[in-house]
């Protein structure tokens, strides 16, 4: 199945190489109360598309949202460890709204209420690959004459997040942002399509959710008729991402 | 029509489906050293396999035993995971606070992040079709169900294992939930009260449910419809314009509206879940809302948020095979605001018919799934 892209835009905490038409450079460094950085990224995209109904079905594939663990820091104990004797005094020292920044389902959640969404969603977290299946669902969508919204994003190249990635990584540089695609049956600027491979890579590899979306940007600014370039998960599953330009 | 081949629950306090249809129980009062005060019962701990990876999320080990207790899985199903958030259990927090600038101890509780519990679970079951997570809090265990329909429906695969968990009941989890002031205060073990003027809250549970679905006719009984939307409005509140919640249980019902005898309700025994869900069954049922007989579960079973959507989907299918309702126990004082037919306390015989299983998520996510015997 391929799928009409209509509008694509990415927002970053560093540049990309290729011309500046479909992403935004906007590195952002305070999480607010109740958004996660990767819900402000993916919050940015969003805002620079144009959608033609609030009934849009959302479709996100979120990657780590940001670093959470300083948030249970006031309840630890004087070892620094948590659940030491008085955990249950200390424990009303985590605010109260670490719940839903935690939640792995925070950024369809915040762009839901953010731009008023009410469609249809489904959210994928920290899912490399998983963007091959969602087919079945983003067709069923189509049918029922909705559009749908594709929405990738991560915020995971800082403390805890930054340390669990860090041997599986190729480069020290994390990539970090939001990317919004906006999915038709109509033409647009191009098709995307995806392969799945359960055949294992050899060398298991996490790549971020992010990485998909970066790369569509960079095939459609490129203006190349036909890409396309493989992701693996870390246990070695591969993705397959097709562009081929309107 | 896709059919339920077999499922499997894992429910609070180790409770049988049958137990459910008796008005059982699973909540108990938690032990004075508790690590953490709610003033609120939970329900009964759930015992895990030992069958372990390293550090494994207790989650995982409720999906596994869900898995077991649903018998033979085929190797080329699909495999969707609903599984909410990891990051309240205990030994990932405890062990992440200490070592969380040491790349090589953080390695340690990897299998908590990514895809590691569904690429578990599809190793331990050898399942070779697609496999997906997602997560819609407590509408995870629906939205995997509805994906792996809509696999079914488009000839992505022929068959497919759903499975939604969630273990919650933790000092982390329960402290988390205490200071947004989501869970009951009341420390009675009926305090999990669905629809009653008393009602304070939700009571924390845990569990797992696994389901096998095939295209065609279910030995257990089938999926006739779904339906999902967003509020839009905010992430725990119920909005007062319920619009987008009743275009979710339209979808799910289709033409089928006027043979639904039973809905499960999402009933969490919230002040405003409560009372928005009864403003709901008037709009979409119109003249015969107070006729359709409602229950929840979770005065039973507690709150089991990831798995809650699933459980309930397969206990209204069960209802509408036995062709009875199981009861909203310790629903002794009527609400006003409440003035359904809802099922207090007892059983109640069903007419046949279809039954509507709802869920309404943190975060605004409205799932509602129908099903027949």
């Amino acid at each position: 199945m391929r799928l009409a892209v209509r509008a694509v835009h990415g927002v970053f905490n560093r540049e990309l190489s290729c011309a500046t038409e479909y992403w935004t450079h906007r590195p952002l460094e305070s999480e607010s109360r109740d958004r996660s950085l990767a819900a402000q990224y993916a919050h940015l995209a969003v805002s620079r598309l144009t959608l033609p109904s609030k009934d849009v079905a959302l479709l996100c594939l979120s990657g780590a949202s940001g670093a959470f663990l300083k948030r249970f820091d006031a309840a630890c104990g004087p070892g620094g460890g948590l659940f030491e004797q008085g955990f249950s005094e200390r424990a009303r020292r985590i605010h109260p709204f670490t719940l839903l920044w935690a939640l792995q389902n925070q950024v369809p959640a915040a762009l839901s209420i953010d731009f008023a969404l009410k469609g249809p969603c489904l959210n994928l977290f920290e899912s490399s690959t998983g963007l091959a299946h969602t087919y079945p669902w983003i067709q069923s969508q189509f049918g029922s004459g909705r559009t749908v919204l594709l929405v990738l994003c991560a915020a995971g190249d800082r403390d805890e997040e930054r340390t669990k990635v860090a041997r599986m990584r190729a480069s020290e540089e994390g990539l970090e942002g939001a990317v919004a695609i906006h999915l038709s049956p109509e033409p647009g600027l191009g098709w995307l399509s995806t392969g799945h491979h359960p055949v294992l890579s050899p060398r298991p590899f996490r790549e971020p959710v992010l990485a998909a979306g970066e790369a569509l940007i960079e095939f459609v600014t490129s203006g190349i008729s036909h890409a396309s370039c493989t992701f693996a998960d870390d246990v070695g599953r591969c993705l397959t991402l097709n562009w081929e330009a309107a | 029509m896709i059919g339920v081949q077999a499922y499997g629950l894992c429910l609070p306090g180790g409770l049988s489906i049958d137990d459910l249809f008796m008005g059982q129980s699973a909540l108990v009062r938690l032990p004075d050293d508790y690590p953490v005060v709610i003033g609120a019962p939970v329900t009964e701990s759930l015992p895990t396999l030992d069958k372990c990876f390293g550090i494994q999320p207790r989650a995982a080990q409720l999906a596994l035993s869900a898995v077991e207790r649903l018998g033979d899985v085929p190797a080329d199903c699909g495999l969707v995971l609903g599984m909410s958030s990891l990051f309240s259990e205990p030994e990932y927090l405890a062990h992440a606070m200490v070592h969380r600038n040491d790349c090589q101890r953080m390695s340690e509780v990897l299998g908590f992040g990514g895809d590691h519990v569904l690429h578990e679970l599809a190793d331990t079951w050898r399942i070779t079709g697609p496999r997906l997570r997602v997560d819609s809090a407590c509408a995870s265990g629906a939205d995997a169900l509805i994906v792996a329909c809509e696999w079914i429906r488009h000839d992505y695969v022929d068959r497919c294992l759903v499975v939604a968990s969630a273990a919650m009941l933790n000092p982390i989890g329960l402290a988390v939930f205490k200071n947004l002031k989501a869970l009951s205060t009341d420390d009675d073990l009926g305090a999990s009260r669905p629809f009653d003027r008393r009602r304070k809250g939700f009571v924390m549970g845990e569990g797992a449910a696994a389901v096998l679905l095939e295209r065609g006719q279910g030995a257990c009984f089938s999926v006739q419809g779904w339906g999902q939307s967003m509020n839009g409005y905010k992430f725990t509140d119920m909005p007062e314009d319920l619009s987008a919640m009743s275009d979710a249980v339209r979808q799910a019902m289709g033409m089928g509206l006027d043979q639904v005898t039973y809905v499960s309700a999402h009933g969490t025994g919230t002040p405003s879940n409560d009372r928005a869900e009864t403003m709901l069954h008037r709009l979409v049922f119109g003249k015969r809302a107070i006729h359709v007989p409602i229950s929840a579960i979770k005065s039973m079973t507690g709150h089991c948020l990831g798995a809650s959507s699933l459980i309930e989907i397969v206990v209204a299918g069960e209802s509408v095979k036995r062709q009875m309702a199981p009861p909203t126990i310790n629903l002794d004082v009527p609400d006003p605001a409440c003035d359904l037919n809802y099922v207090a306390r007892h059983a109640i015989p069903l007419n046949p018919g279809f039954a509507l299983s709802q869920s309404f998520a943190f975060g605004g996510h409205n799932v509602a799934v129908m099903v027949s015997p």
